[in-house]
């Protein structure tokens, strides 16, 4: 993986967005986006989309796991390095967990998965967490094609990885 | 299950479901299919018009029984939608359905993409990503245990008791464990039940008697559960049969014995409105109707040689040499129903002369301590009473939590002095008042029409500051709008909020499952689930999951019931869940992170091994501890790391 000189706090916003966003941005390029969603509640909201035929981009591909809190931060990790160019990560909102609590640990590994990534000059934007309940099919279509467009401008994610 | 197939031989039979002709206007199935035909992972494809139908599961059944292939994928509607019918037909077909693999091509392709072209593409990605996860897929068994149809039930109050009546009804045999020496609970203790004025004792006692004479429920009073082991359907239960050293078979009743005991202590079961002796029965009316006698108090156990009690009784019944006897139960489930208290803050603080509304109802009872008469023991009816809402007996402003049962026990209490002491001045002290429930308003507003009262309303900023003590009257000193006032009365009531009884935290100790702030017990969903707890096969009856009235404990009792009897079923074997996470214990660490991460408490720590065990009945397959354990020793099945990857690998390199 490449250093990025700067960037390392996520507070700051990083390196790789203001490069890849402004001066590298393709046209042409199509993002892989992958959803990692729990069956309860937005697994369901995607499935409503789906029935009141609620049109989002063909990048986003759903991976179904019973809860958010299944979300293993390595996975995120090898998405990121294989070429996924953005993981978003949707579980109930909070005290509305299937599992009582799941999705509380889910909100305390992103923000660490985050760190993480922008130490490597991945720009943390590129992994998202929304809480999306089954009734929310609106809002996992808003939530799905404003993260396409996002990651599409800050480009690919192979570019920041070597 | 050990990942140890998914070799690069393995292919896959896909079927495509075309959903009548719904799936092909979003998606080119003949396209799809001759690029899916070519995969090298794929052995065949098969389009079928609608695989959900009877025909079609019928179809698929002979299908997958004609061609065992180990890998299928099903490319269809949301796993959601039709995943357990295909599961289902995967089982009839001789085929272990965790082997199955579910692209949702429907829901989440075809009617979510506005190009067919680009569709087609992604239901392409869809079905690569659902062969390579099916092709790493472990067949999982589906295993069944022996189970107990016995249910312990902790708490006789009406919760406990409604619950032992319908499980026993339908032949299951209860233990109903009770902490005091009666049955009943608080409903055994109160008078009159709102909202129609019910003879509370004349509407219990039936069902007590049942209770106590049916052949299948054995009440335990003056009994404490001491110790749980083992889990949902088969659960040891050791229980302490605390010694009453008086033989209940044999005891009439008659109470010659009380008479003679040379100790008087105040009577709990009267909140200290009455006396007791060490020798006792709780309250006139209490049933079993048979006396006890307390240890705590008794000179005999103080070292003292007092024979008084047994030398009166007339049955020679009474035994000192008893002792507590620990007596172990095997059941398949637990219900708890151990009810609420009042909250009250160091009781002894108070004057006398502010009383709790659980006090009101005993001096209301024509049972009670005063046989009806609405007064403190020794003296004159009062000729002022407050009735003062939600504050407790240290006179704070209202909780954040509302108990929903004490406004209209207060309304009931307003009727009552009405009825009892009709030219007794009555103040009411509220915050606000919540009369929700069928026919409450009502009575409510009668109560309001019938009987006169002087209300002072306060708001959010105001409180009750202190009770002062004027010997033959108490002061009530509060504040109105920044104002200072006091009011003097005879008598005080107070209404404070309920809470779990202070049992319930031990109890959820022993059972690990957990107690909130209030002392109530957590339920498993609050809409849908409150009458089962956190842990499988602990449920929840009554005022221990939250506030109720009798009306709503009988029903939530019924609820738990009622999932007893559907979960714990005669000659039928319970069904161990298999998608549940396991420990790979070569490569646990020992750390215990896991522990914290299950909130089911399925998790334990082998002391010996020192390595965590899952234990597969309490497991509900969140796989919270699969993520969080740092060595990767825990997997999900059916959601293993190696299942979850193949997916996304798959779509990275479609």
């Amino acid at each position: 993986m490449t250093i990025a000189s700067g960037g390392n706090d996520p507070a700051r916003g990083s390196n790789e967005a203001s490069i890849s966003g402004h001066c590298f941005g393709d046209p042409s390029f199509e993002p892989k986006i992958l959803a990692i969603l729990c069956n309860w509640c937005t697994y369901s909201a995607a499935d409503a989309a789906g029935s009141a035929h609620s049109v989002y981009p063909p990048n986003l591909h759903i991976v179904r796991v019973m809860c958010s809190g299944r979300v293993d931060p390595s996975l995120i990790l090898k998405a990121l390095r294989g070429g996924m160019d953005g993981v978003l990560i949707c579980g109930c909102h909070p005290g509305d967990c299937h599992y009582i609590n799941g999705n509380h640990k889910t909100a305390f590994r992103i923000p660490m998965v985050k760190r993480v990534v922008s130490q490597y000059g991945i720009a943390p934007e590129r992994i998202r967490l929304e809480w999306i309940s089954a009734a929310e099919a609106n809002r996992f279509v808003a939530v799905a094609k404003e993260m396409t467009e996002q990651i599409r401008d800050l480009g690919p994610v192979s570019r920041t990885i070597r | 299950m050990m990942n140890s197939n998914g070799e690069a031989g393995k292919k896959a039979r896909v079927y495509v479901c075309e959903c009548g002709p719904i799936m092909n206007e979003g998606i080119d199935l003949p396209a799809l299919e001759a690029r899916i035909g070519a995969l090298p992972r794929v052995a065949a494809v098969t389009r079928y018009s609608t695989l959900c139908s009877e025909q079609g599961r019928t179809w698929l059944t002979d299908h997958l029984a004609a061609h065992p292939e180990s890998v299928v994928v099903i490319a269809a509607c949301s796993p959601r939608e039709h995943g357990s019918t295909f599961m289902e037909a995967c089982r009839k077909g001789g085929l272990n359905p965790y082997l199955l693999a579910i692209a949702n091509i429907r829901e989440q392709c075809a009617w979510v993409t506005a190009d067919r072209h680009a569709a087609t593409f992604k239901a392409e990605r869809l079905i690569k990503s659902a062969v390579a996860r099916a092709c790493v897929q472990d067949p999982l068994p589906e295993n069944e245990v022996e189970c107990s149809t016995d249910v312990l039930i902790v708490g006789a109050g009406v919760a406990g008791l409604t619950a032992a009546h319908q499980l026993a009804r339908a032949g299951r045999r209860v233990f109903l464990v009770e902490r005091t020496p009666a049955i009943g609970g608080r409903v055994g203790l109160l008078g009159e039940v709102f909202p129609n004025m019910e003879c509370s004792s004349c509407m219990i006692e039936p069902l007590m008697d049942e209770i106590l004479h049916h052949p299948l429920i054995e009440a335990l009073t003056y009994s404490e559960v001491e110790s749980v082991k083992g889990s949902f359907g088969n659960f040891i239960v050791q229980v302490r049969r605390r010694a009453r050293h008086v033989d209940t078979a044999g005891c009439y009743g008659c109470r010659t014995c009380h008479a003679a005991c040379p100790v008087e202590i105040p009577n709990e079961f009267d909140f200290g409105l009455s006396r007791r002796n060490a020798v006792y029965i709780p309250y006139t009316g209490a049933l079993p109707n048979a006396s006890l006698v307390d240890e705590t108090v008794c000179l005999r156990f103080r070292g003292e040689k007092c024979t008084a009690c047994a030398e009166a009784c007339p049955f020679g019944n009474i035994h000192f040499d008893d002792s507590d006897e620990i007596t172990e139960l095997q059941v398949g489930a637990i219900l708890l129903a151990t009810g609420s208290e009042p909250l009250l803050l160091g009781r002894a603080a108070a004057p006398k002369r502010v009383i709790t509304g659980m006090m009101l109802e005993r001096l209301v009872n024509s049972a009670g301590p005063t046989g009806g008469t609405v007064s403190l023991p020794g003296e004159e009816p009062p000729r002022s009473v407050a009735l003062i809402y939600c504050a407790d007996e240290a006179g704070k402003a209202p909780s954040v939590a509302c108990s929903k049962v004490c406004c209209m026990s207060m309304a009931k209490y307003r009727h009552q002095l009405q009825q009892k002491l009709p030219d007794c001045t009555v103040v009411e002290i509220l915050w606000e008042r919540c009369t929700g429930g069928k026919g409450y308003r009502e009575f409510a507003r009668d109560v309001d029409t019938h009987s006169e009262v002087q209300r002072i309303r306060l708001t959010d900023s105001d409180r009750i500051l202190r009770f002062v003590d004027r010997g033959n009257t108490v002061g009530i000193r509060y504040t109105q709008e920044g104002m200072t006032a006091q009011l003097n009365v005879d008598l005080v009531v107070i209404a404070p909020p309920l809470r779990g009884s202070p049992t319930n935290r031990e109890l959820g100790a022993l059972l690990r499952t957990s107690v909130d702030d209030h002392d109530f017990f957590v339920e498993e969903h609050r809409h849908l689930k409150s009458h089962r707890s956190l842990v499988e096969g602990v449920m929840l009856a009554g005022s221990c999951q939250g506030p109720k009235d009798v009306q709503e404990s009988t029903a939530h009792a019924a609820a738990a019931a009622g999932e007893v009897l559907s979960l714990l079923i005669p000659g039928r074997k319970l069904k161990v869940e298999p998608a549940t996470a396991e420990v790979r214990q070569d490569i646990c660490s020992g750390c215990g992170i896991c522990l914290a991460t299950c909130p089911y408490q399925a998790i334990t720590f082998h002391e010996t091994r020192r390595v965590a065990e899952i234990n597969n009945l309490l497991c509900r397959s969140c796989g919270t501890c699969a993520a969080g354990c740092p060595s990767g020793a825990i997997d999900a099945r059916h959601f293993t790391d190696r299942q979850l990857w193949a997916e996304v690998d798959a779509l990275l390199n479609a």
